[in-house]
């Protein structure tokens, strides 16, 4: 009795998950509001669930946004592939890709899975390759957690450098601004004799 | 409302104004034109201070002195009536200058006028509606009223004075146009004269422009609101006479034939109500109509909306019938106030159906009025009316009570009737059992043990309830304790918060606590008992000292001990379980037993075999040794081993002959005697011990090094146990398989005893162990479910040396029984032939059975350690807290901080959060919360992480050890890794880079920022765009290195297990694996 139910949640879990799209490199400012909004632009959104954070080496803000239809989030998807999307900020773009089971962490049990677990012997010969398969997986923990600790670095030395060139384009742009305003340009115009748009 | 009222004018508006600005204004309303407010329920409780005083009920039923105390809270009881019988009604209103109230009344037009006297410092006499002559009088000075002249407050001068500010010598803000002591003069003019009329008043001092100042001259302001009934009543009261509204009222029916409700005459007041269902065709809400008749004249009639949509016409009269009683509460006591007497009843009329009419069950009757109306006018007390009819609207009829077993009577003069038992709301209370006590606000209900209950003469119940404690209320005391899931602490030590006195009514219901103290006083309990429990406890909080304590003294507060442990199985509601057990097994014992001299010896055993297991029970020396053999055979070998003592191997030799002679014996007889027995074995094995510590020691180095502190354990318990009798007995073996479930650390327990024994075997080269008696190691492991239940069993099953059918019961009983156990018990038999067989040998035999069993048990163990076990849904899994539970963040970040959370790696991409917690379970046989950390971008897409949050620290800290020691290997999968947690993050961790903002142009945009859209797409043709695009080179660059370094990692992974992976483990893992796909 209880099986087709689960069977039939499961299937409707599997379409859920195509019909959402995992976007993440989003701000911590981002609220469900905002992303909402941001993305009922391309169609409808039905829900919005944060993937939640806890530790420093996983400390990507992400976002599950599930859409009315497949169609949408693929197109959504193809969108923000192709151009740069700006969610409360700039310059960086968010990025949108197809969501995938995972990344759901209330995700229905699969009815017939069944799990089974033994404690080695360590008397077994392969006690010291399962030691080392242990050993690797911490081994490859540290590396993720070193490789998040890259990017992030990585990330930081983009923003800083961006910042400078947008301080130093701002500089100008004001000065531009400057001179049009307080009357040097037309100063300055009259005096090579050069026409001065409007503007 | 016994307070003197400020003088309020209309000529110092502002004032009231600014009183009403006050923060202070409490919107107090004189007590005459108050609005008819159920006063709110009060509960009448202590209060402590460490905790709650006593809660209330949980239904919302409330109980009739609740609603209305004796008489209306609207009269104060100190004032006597006669003080203010003589005195007409006042009407006022506080009015601007525009203001007229014209009220009909007779013939004449009685015109209220509310002008502003200019500086007048009119001494009129105070204008009475009653008095025809002020009527006419064109300066009626109806502004003289104040509200506070309720005659109340004159009585004594103090009030008066207070309430008087600006008069007071001295006061600041006495103005220049009077003195002081012509003030003070007119504040003496201001009281009512020996008849009680006043004859002066003082609203003029107002009017000449003092000002009272809040604080010095009153504290309270009145809003003088009236209500249209007081105006109407006030007139009927006063002079009769033809009332504009008739009285024959019609109120609308839905069916469209109109309905006259027949006013009934001779009563003083009388309500009806009604109303029409779904009368609204828009949103279905129907009318609820109610008229309430004063001297046969109606005084107060709505006819609204109801609020909400109700389902049936029944229910839309549920809800007109209250709005009529609240009315008649309200109108009785403004009744009260004005004529002094208290109207005995009201009656109400109420169109209910029928069927609800009989169920009223007053010795009332029903009128039948109107089209088929059923008028029910029972002349009760309508609030007991009321509240009947709420209950009924409440579907919550059965909250009947029902005393049950008397206990005795107490009190000076024995008025105090006690009791043991009682039925309440459907539930059967005994003393000592734990409840909840509801407490109104409060999340979550208290617990508490009822440790008395009586009844006063007052009929009202009380009960003493012993308070427990919920971790989270003592937190702050808790400090770093750990505690159990769903462990509550018992109140010990004295004073307050130790327990409260309560009304019976205050329960919300029963609960299920249980003790798992570890004290040997403590009947153990099954773990279906233990899964059944929804609290446990087993540690105390003195509530003097604000400590908890681990040790229970015989005492704690008031309470005997054996009160706070669980009952013994014997004290539960099936009285005598133990013997029902017994008697199952009657026929196997005669079956098994012949019988000779045994009687003798089984008196005394009888007589001290009592049922109920005293725990006193415990020394009985001379009956010790006797019978002492039957037990060898079942008890932990390694110790019986060492005891050579001749007088114990008599008693063995004398025990054989016992167990094979036993015939004719009753059985009955026979097993309690066996019973008994138990225990002196007991006791003669720890004296043992205590003598030859070294011989003991020995043993124990022969044995593995953790088996060594393991088997300690076992023997520490010992001594405790000898305490008890046959129920303790029982009992600890109970204890035991919690151990194994709880600690499987202490797993071995069981297993060392059996290793020791097998040392000890092979050196006497006696016998080569092949058949368990362990069963409860054994059995504790596989079915842990059933341990409680089975383990006595095969307990006695030794003892009879009856194994075949008893073990055969127990399979049956337990499905779960697996082949081990068949196979023991296969052995036992044969060994029972061999028992038979050979007399000189039977001695031996029963003595190395054990030896045996135990030994091969020690395989099993070894054996079924390694095996693969199949996670399924682990016992409790459903069992949630029913009172809910914090956010899994907040959980997460306790956790982090008390160190409690694992970060497990390796597990399947395909695995839920329930799923792991399944697999802890089966693993560590521990409680947890899990969580699979959701896949992002930058995680691996093999294997996922997930976090789980144990119990306590010790329990992580084992896991941990566990885990990084051996390996829990998963099925077609890696082995189990776990971490501990990793920092968690914190808001101020989060770091984001790459959003730029110009600082001023921030600042110019920051109000329009949150209305304005806040994500666009970025034109090709600025800066942002080009920046973006580096962006959008750094995330390619990024996820290039994730998919790498995981891709590597996997490499590194597969290699590894692929030349760790044997053949025979591989075809096996996929024989399972496929047995298990069959499934």
């Amino acid at each position: 009795m209880e099986e087709p139910s689960a069977d039939e949640i499961y299937a409707a879990f599997e379409e859920k998950v195509k019909r959402t799209i995992y976007i993440d490199n989003l701000s911590h400012q981002v609220t469900e509001t905002v992303l909402k909004n941001a993305l009922n632009q391309f169609g409808n959104v039905t829900k919005v669930q944060f993937i939640p954070t806890f530790f420093t080496p996983c400390n990507v803000y992400a976002a599950l946004v599930e859409m009315e239809s497949v169609k949408q989030a693929e197109e959504i998807i193809q969108d923000m592939g192709d151009s740069t999307l700006m969610i409360s900020g700039m310059p960086r773009p968010v990025r949108a890709q197809k969501a995938k089971m995972e990344m759901f962490d209330d995700r229905p049990k699969k009815h017939h899975k069944k799990i089974a677990c033994y404690w080695m012997d360590p008397s077994h010969q392969n006690f010291d390759a399962v030691n080392k398969i242990k050993n690797l997986t911490k081994k490859h923990a540290a590396e993720v957690a070193y490789l998040m600790e890259l990017q992030l670095a990585e990330e930081e030395m983009l923003h800083n450098q961006q910042s400078e060139t947008l301080k130093a384009n701002f500089k100008k742009y004001e000065l531009i601004d400057g001179v049009q305003t307080d009357g040097t340009l037309k100063h300055l115009a009259a005096r090579y004799g050069t026409q001065l748009d409007d503007y | 409302m016994s307070r003197a009222p400020t003088i309020l004018r209309s000529k110092s508006l502002h004032t009231i104004e600014n009183s009403f600005r006050n923060p202070h204004f409490s919107g107090f309303y004189p007590s005459f034109l108050s609005s008819p407010v159920i006063p709110p329920r009060r509960s009448h409780r202590r209060s402590s201070s460490l905790r709650r005083s006593s809660p209330c009920r949980r239904s919302d039923v409330p109980s009739p002195s609740a609603i209305i105390p004796a008489g209306s809270r609207l009269l104060p009881q100190s004032f006597p009536p006669s003080a203010y019988q003589n005195y007409p009604i006042q009407i006022g209103l506080i009015a601007n200058d525009k203001n007229r109230v014209l009220v009909q009344k007779g013939k004449d037009e009685v015109e209220f006028t509310f002008q502003v006297p200019e500086e007048s410092a009119s001494h009129n006499q105070n204008s009475r509606p009653t008095s025809p002559d002020n009527h006419n009088s064109p300066d009626q000075n109806v502004e003289d009223y104040d509200e506070g002249r309720s005659h109340l407050d004159y009585s004594s001068p103090e009030t008066r004075v207070k309430g008087r500010g600006p008069i007071l010598p001295g006061s600041p803000i006495i103005s220049n146009n009077s003195d002081p002591e012509h003030a003070l003069e007119e504040t003496h003019d201001d009281t009512p004269d020996a008849k009680g009329s006043i004859t002066r008043h003082k609203a003029w001092l107002v009017a000449k422009g003092y000002i009272q100042q809040y604080g010095v001259d009153y504290e309270e302001v009145f809003g003088p609101v009236a209500r249209l009934e007081t105006l109407i009543l006030g007139l009927e009261e006063c002079n009769p006479t033809k009332f504009p509204v008739e009285p024959e009222l019609k109120l609308a029916k839905v069916d469209g034939s109109d309905s006259y409700y027949q006013r009934k005459g001779g009563e003083n007041l009388l309500g009806y109500s009604d109303n029409s269902y779904s009368v609204d065709h828009d949103d279905g809400k129907g009318t609820t109509g109610v008229i309430l008749y004063f001297n046969g004249r109606p005084v107060t009639w709505l006819s609204q909306k109801q609020p909400t949509v109700v389902l049936s016409s029944c229910e839309a009269e549920f809800m007109a019938a209250p709005s009529a009683a609240c009315q008649a509460i309200w109108l009785r006591g403004l009744i009260a106030e004005i004529t002094g007497k208290e109207e005995e009843q009201v009656l109400i009329g109420y169109d209910f159906w029928p069927a609800f009419a009989k169920k009223v069950n007053t010795e009332q009757q029903l009128t039948t009025i109107t089209n088929g109306l059923v008028l029910l006018t029972s002349i009760i007390n309508f609030v007991e009316l009321w509240v009947l009819c709420m209950e009924k609207v409440n579907e919550d009829g059965s909250l009947d009570f029902k005393w049950l077993k008397k206990k005795g009577v107490g009190g000076k003069n024995k008025e105090v009737q006690f009791y043991e038992s009682f039925i309440y709301d459907g539930v059967e209370y005994m003393l000592y059992d734990c409840v909840y006590m509801y407490k109104e606000g409060l999340p979550q209900p208290y617990i508490g043990k009822l440790t008395k209950i009586w009844e006063r003469v007052d009929k009202s119940k009380k009960v003493k309830v012993h308070w427990f404690f919920r971790p989270e209320e003592i937190s702050k005391w808790l400090g770093e304790t750990k505690t159990l899931e769903n462990e509550i602490f018992f109140a010990s030590g004295g004073g307050h918060g130790l327990a409260n006195v309560n009304p019976l009514e205050a329960i919300a219901g029963p609960c299920n606590v249980v003790c798992i103290s570890k004290d040997c006083r403590n009947p153990q309990l099954s773990d279906e008992e233990l899964k059944e429990a929804e609290f446990l406890f087993y540690r105390t909080f003195d509530v003097q000292s604000c400590t908890i304590l681990d040790k229970m003294d015989d005492k704690v507060g008031e309470l005997e001990i054996n009160y706070i442990f669980n009952r013994k199985k014997g004290e539960k509601n099936i009285p005598f379980h133990g013997t029902i057990d017994i008697k199952d097994e009657n026929p196997n014992t005669i079956n098994a037993s012949e019988t000779q001299k045994i009687i003798t010896e089984i008196i005394p055993n009888i007589l001290k075999e009592d049922p109920k297991g005293d725990p006193q029970d415990n020394g009985i020396p001379n009956l010790l040794k006797r019978n002492m053999e039957s037990d060898m055979s079942n008890d932990q070998p390694s110790k019986k081993i060492k005891s050579v003592d001749k007088c114990v191997e008599s008693g063995v030799v004398r025990g054989s002959e016992k167990m094979t002679d036993m015939l004719s014996v009753k059985s009955k007889v026979d097993k309690d005697e066996m019973k008994v027995s138990i225990v002196p074995v007991e006791k003669v094995e720890n004296r043992k011990r205590d003598k030859t510590p070294t011989g003991f020691d020995k043993l124990h180095d022969q044995t593995l090094k953790k088996v060594k502190s393991d088997d300690k354990k076992t023997t520490e318990e010992k001594p405790i146990q000898l305490k008890a009798a046959q129920d303790y007995e029982k009992s600890k073996v109970d204890r035991k398989s919690k151990q194994e479930v709880k600690l499987p650390a202490d797993s071995n327990t069981l297993k060392t005893s059996g290793i020791s024994v097998t040392n000890e075997n092979e050196k006497n080269g006696k016998i080569s162990g092949k058949v368990t008696d362990d069963l409860e190691g054994k059995k504790l492991k596989k079915t842990k479910e059933d341990a409680s239940f089975k383990v006595p069993d095969s307990k006695k099953i030794c003892i009879n040396t009856n194994e075949k059918k008893l073990v055969a019961n127990s399979a049956l009983s337990t499905e779960k029984v697996k082949s081990g156990i068949l196979d023991s018990h296969g052995n036992t038999n044969n060994m029972e032939v061999e028992k038979k067989e050979s007399g000189e040998k039977k001695n031996e035999l029963s003595m190395n059975k054990s030896f045996k069993l135990s030994a091969l048990s020690t395989d099993k163990d070894k054996k079924n350690k390694y095996d693969v076990f199949v996670v399924t849904q682990r016992p409790n899994a459903e069992r949630s807290s029913w009172f809910g539970q914090l956010p899994w963040e907040d959980r997460l970040k306790s956790a982090y901080y008390h160190e409690t959370a694992i970060l497990l790696h390796n597990l399947k991409p395909d695995f839920t959060s329930g799923e792991v917690e399944d697999i802890i379970w089966h693993a560590f046989k521990e409680n947890c919360d899990a969580k699979i950390l959701p896949r992002t971008a930058v995680s691996s897409p093999h294997y996922v992480q997930a976090l789980i949050v144990l119990k306590t620290k010790e329990a992580a800290q084992r896991i941990l050890t566990k885990l990084d020691e051996e390996c829990l290997m998963i099925l077609n999968g890696r082995p189990l890794v776990g971490t501990p947690c990793p920092s968690i993050l914190t808001k101020k961790d989060y770091s984001f880079f790459g959003h730029l903002a110009i600082d001023k142009a921030r600042f110019q945009n920051q109000r329009e920022d949150e209305a304005v859209f806040t994500s666009h797409f970025s034109q090709p043709n600025t800066i942002e765009y080009d920046m973006a695009m580096e962006w959008r080179v750094q995330q390619l660059r990024s996820e290039k290195c994730w998919a790498k370094l995981h891709k590597n990692k996997e490499i590194r992974q597969e290699q590894v297990a692929e030349r760790s992976r044997p053949a025979s483990i591989t075809s096996k893992l996929q024989e399972i694996q496929s047995e298990m796909d069959c499934n």
